[in-house]
C-alpha cells in the first residue's frame, strides 16, 4: 500500500488524530510545567520564611545573651529550656506554620523548642548544616516537603526552623488523580470520536460510490434511503438520476416520432409517384374518350401502376413479419451467381466487373432463395452505384462455425458519419432517387433468417457482411 | 392548331411523362423529353425552349442541380419543378434558385396546364423588359468611358433613372 494523497479523506482524518493527540499532549506538558512551576514558588517561599526566621531567632537570641548572658548561661538546662521557649514562641508567632527551636551541641538536646519537636531526619539536618550564615535543605517526608533551616548563634548554640508543606509531593493526590483522569477521558472521547467519524463518513462515502457505481451500469438502481447528510446525497444522485432517466425518455420518444416522420415521408413519395402517373393516364383517357380517341393503352398504364402501388404496399408489409415461402437449406453460391448475373447489365453500364471469388461451393444455409437473391441484387446495386467506373465489385462466399458469409465490396467514398449512423434506418437513403428501403428491408430478411447484415466502412473500401445460419434457427 | 411553345418534360417515371407528353403534345405544345438529369442537361443546352417541368428527384442530376446550371444562361426557360414532397425544403429551394413556381405530384393537369401558360407569358415579358433595357444600356453606355464590371453595373443603374426624352 502506498502512501495515501493528502487529498484522500483517509490521510486528512490522520492528519486530524495526530493534530489532536499533540494537542492533548502539548496540554498535559503545559499543566505538568505550571504545576511544578507552583511547587517551586511555594518552595521558594517556605524557604526564605525559614531562612527569615532563622536570622530572626538568632538575632533575638544573641541580643538576650548580651544583656543577659549569665543569666541565661548559669542557669540549669531547663530553665534555660522555658526561657529560650518564651523567646522562639515570640518570635514564630509572625511566621505561619513555622516551628523552630535552638540545639545545644555539646549535650545533644534541643531546647527553646515551639511547635512540634524536629524528627530524626530534621536532627540530622540540624548538625550537619554549613555553620556561619543561615542555610536551608528541602527533603521529603511521604507525600510532604519539609523545609528546614539552621545557624549558629554561638559556639555551642544552633537555631533552626522548619516548615512543613503538605501534600504537595503526593503523586496520587486527588488533584492529580482528577487531571490524570480527565486527559484520559479527553483522549479517548477524542480519539474514539475520530474514530467514530472516520467509521461513519467511510460507511456513507462507500454507499455513495458503490451506489453510484451501480447507476452507472444500470441506470433503473436507486440508491437506499439512509439517515443524515449522506442520506440527503443518496436522495439528490436519486432525484438527477430520475431527471435523466426522464430526459432520456423524451429524446427516445423524439426519436420515435423523428423515424416515423421520415417513414411517412418516404411512402408518401413512393405511392405519389404511381399516383401521379395514374392520375395523368386518367386525365389523357378523359380527354381522348371525350374526343373518340381512347385506346385500352391508357387504361393498361393505369393497371400496372396500380401493381406497383399493390407492390410497395406489399414491401412494407414484409417490413413488420417474416414470410416465408419456401424455406429450405441450399448452395449459397448459386444465388450469389444468380444476382450477379441480374445486375450484369447496370454494371456494364459503368465499366464495372463483379468479381466473384471462387471457393465457397460447398457453403449451405436454410434459406428462401428469393428473398436472399433479393438481397444480394440490393448490395450488389449499391456496391455498382458506390463505385467509380471501371472498378471491380468484389463478392465472396465462405463458411465458418456453422454460418455461411457472404462479402460485398467496392471501392469509392468512405461512408459518412450520418450514413454509418443511419444506414439500415428504413427511408432513409443518400441517392436523389433512392426510396431508402433496400438496406433496411435486406437487414430485416437477414434477421428474419436468424442471420445478420453488417458493413465496415474505410480507406475508400466498403464491405457488407450478410451472415446466414447453415442450419435453420427461430428468426430473432 | 397554333404552336403554343416548347417544352422539356424531365420525368423519370416513364408512365408519368409519356401521359404528359400526349397531353401537353394534344395540347399544341412542342415536346421533348428526358427521363434522367443528364438527359435533361443535354436538352437544355442544344434547345431553345420556353418551359421546363423537371422532377427534382431524378437519377443522374436532380432538378435543384439543373436549376443551378441554368442560373447562369442569358436567356434560359421558364422552369416549373415537380416534387412528391409536398411543400419541401427542396422546392423552396428550388424557388430560391429561381425555378417559377412548384407542383405536388400527384399533378393537378388543369393547374399544371395554367401555370405553364403563365410561366411562359411571364418569361415572354421579362424577355423583352430585358431587350429593351439593353438597349438603353447600350445608349448610355455609347457617351461614357469605361467598360470594367463597375462601369457596367453604373450604365445598368443609371437605366433606371427617370428620364425625360422616354418614348412613353
Amino acid at each position: 500500500m502506498g502512501l495515501p494523497r493528502l487529498s484522500s479523506f483517509r490521510a486528512q482524518i490522520v492528519i486530524i488524530a495526530i493534530a489532536s493527540v499533540a494537542t492533548v499532549g502539548l496540554a498535559a506538558v503545559l499543566v505538568r510545567d505550571v504545576i511544578t512551576r507552583t511547587e517551586g514558588r511555594l518552595l521558594d517561599e517556605a524557604r526564605q520564611q525559614c531562612i527569615a526566621a532563622t536570622r530572626e531567632l538568632k538575632m533575638q537570641y544573641r541580643e538576650r545573651a548580651a544583656y543577659a548572658d549569665e543569666a541565661i548561661l548559669g542557669l540549669p538546662l531547663s530553665a534555660q529550656d522555658l526561657s529560650l521557649k518564651g523567646l522562639s514562641g515570640a518570635v514564630l508567632r509572625s511566621y505561619e506554620g513555622i516551628a523552630g527551636g535552638f540545639w545545644v551541641a555539646d549535650v545533644n538536646r534541643v531546647i527553646g523548642q515551639s511547635g512540634t519537636p524536629p524528627g530524626e531526619r530534621e536532627m540530622e539536618l540540624i548538625r550537619s548544616l554549613n555553620r556561619g550564615g543561615p542555610t536551608a535543605r528541602v527533603f521529603q517526608f511521604g507525600a510532604d516537603l519539609i523545609v528546614v533551616a539552621a545557624d549558629d548563634v554561638d559556639r555551642n548554640a544552633v537555631a533552626w526552623t522548619r516548615k512543613r508543606l503538605e501534600g504537595v509531593r503526593d503523586p496520587v493526590g486527588a488533584r492529580r488523580r482528577w487531571l490524570i483522569g480527565g486527559l484520559v477521558v479527553s483522549v479517548v472521547l477524542g480519539m474514539g470520536g475520530i474514530v467514530s467519524i472516520w467509521l461513519f463518513l467511510r460507511r456513507g462515502i462507500a454507499a455513495v460510490q458503490t451506489g453510484l457505481r451501480a447507476l452507472e451500469q444500470d441506470f433503473a438502481f436507486r440508491l437506499p434511503a439512509a439517515p443524515g447528510d449522506f442520506g440527503q446525497i443518496a436522495g439528490w444522485i436519486n432525484r438527477m438520476a430520475e431527471n435523466r432517466a426522464r430526459l432520456e425518455a423524451d429524446v427516445r420518444r423524439q426519436d420515435r416520432l423523428a423515424a416515423l416522420g421520415t417513414v411517412v415521408a418516404g411512402v408518401a413519395h413512393e405511392i405519389r409517384n404511381p399516383l401521379n402517373s395514374i392520375k395523368l393516364t386518367l386525365e389523357l383517357l378523359d380527354r381522348r374518350l371525350q374526343r373518340g380517341a381512347a385506346s385500352s393503352d391508357e387504361v393498361r398504364v393505369a393497371i400496372s401502376e396500380v401493381d406497383r402501388l399493390n407492390r410497395i404496399v406489399n414491401r412494407l408489409l414484409l417490413f413488420g413479419k417474416p414470410a416465408f415461402e419456401d424455406r429450405h437449406p441450399q448452395p449459397i453460391l448459386p444465388l450469389v451467381e444468380r444476382a450477379s448475373k441480374m445486375v450484369q447489365e447496370q454494371a456494364m453500364k459503368k465499366g464495372i466487373a463483379i468479381d466473384v471469388t471462387p471457393g465457397g461451393e460447398e457453403c449451405e444455409a436454410d434459406v428462401d432463395a428469393p428473398q436472399i437473391e433479393q438481397v444480394l441484387i440490393n448490395l450488389l446495386l449499391n456496391a455498382i452505384d458506390a463505385s467509380p467506373d471501371g472498378e471491380v465489385v468484389s463478392v465472396a462466399v465462405k463458411c465458418s462455425n456453422g454460418d455461411c458469409r457472404v462479402t460485398v465490396g467496392n471501392r469509392g467514398l468512405s461512408l459518412s458519419g450520418e450514413a454509418r449512423a443511419r444506414l439500415f434506418d428504413a427511408y432513409f437513403t443518400t441517392k436523389p432517387s433512392g426510396t431508402g428501403l433496400g438496406l433496411s428491408v435486406s437487414r430485416k430478411i437477414a434477421m428474419n433468417h436468424g442471420g445478420s447484415l453488417d458493413f465496415e466502412s474505410s480507406d475508400g473500401y466498403t464491405e457488407f457482411l450478410l451472415r446466414l445460419p447453415e442450419r435453420s434457427v427461430a428468426p430473432s | 392548331m397554333k404552336r403554343r411553345g416548347v417544352v422539356l418534360i424531365a420525368e423519370d417515371e416513364a408512365a408519368a411523362r409519356e401521359s404528359l407528353r400526349a397531353l401537353l403534345e394534344e395540347e399544341g405544345y412542342r415536346v421533348f423529353c428526358a427521363s434522367d438529369g443528364n438527359e435533361a442537361s443535354r436538352i437544355l443546352s442544344q434547345q431553345t425552349l420556353d418551359a421546363a417541368l423537371v422532377d427534382i428527384r431524378m437519377p443522374g442530376k436532380d432538378g435543384l442541380a439543373l436549376l443551378r446550371e441554368l442560373k447562369p444562361c442569358a436567356d434560359p426557360p421558364a422552369v416549373l419543378v415537380m416534387t412528391a414532397f409536398g411543400t419541401s425544403s427542396a422546392a423552396i429551394e428550388a424557388m430560391a434558385l429561381g425555378a417559377f413556381d412548384y407542383l405536388t405530384k400527384p399533378l393537378d393537369y388543369e393547374e399544371l396546364r395554367i401555370q405553364l401558360e403563365r410561366a411562359i407569358e411571364d418569361r415572354r415579358r421579362t424577355r423583352q423588359l430585358a431587350e429593351y433595357r439593353g438597349a438603353e444600356t447600350a445608349e448610355i453606355a455609347d457617351g461614357m468611358a469605361g467598360q470594367g464590371p463597375a462601369m457596367q453595373r453604373l450604365y445598368k443603374l443609371s437605366a433606371r433613372l427617370p428620364r425625360p426624352n422616354l418614348p412613353f
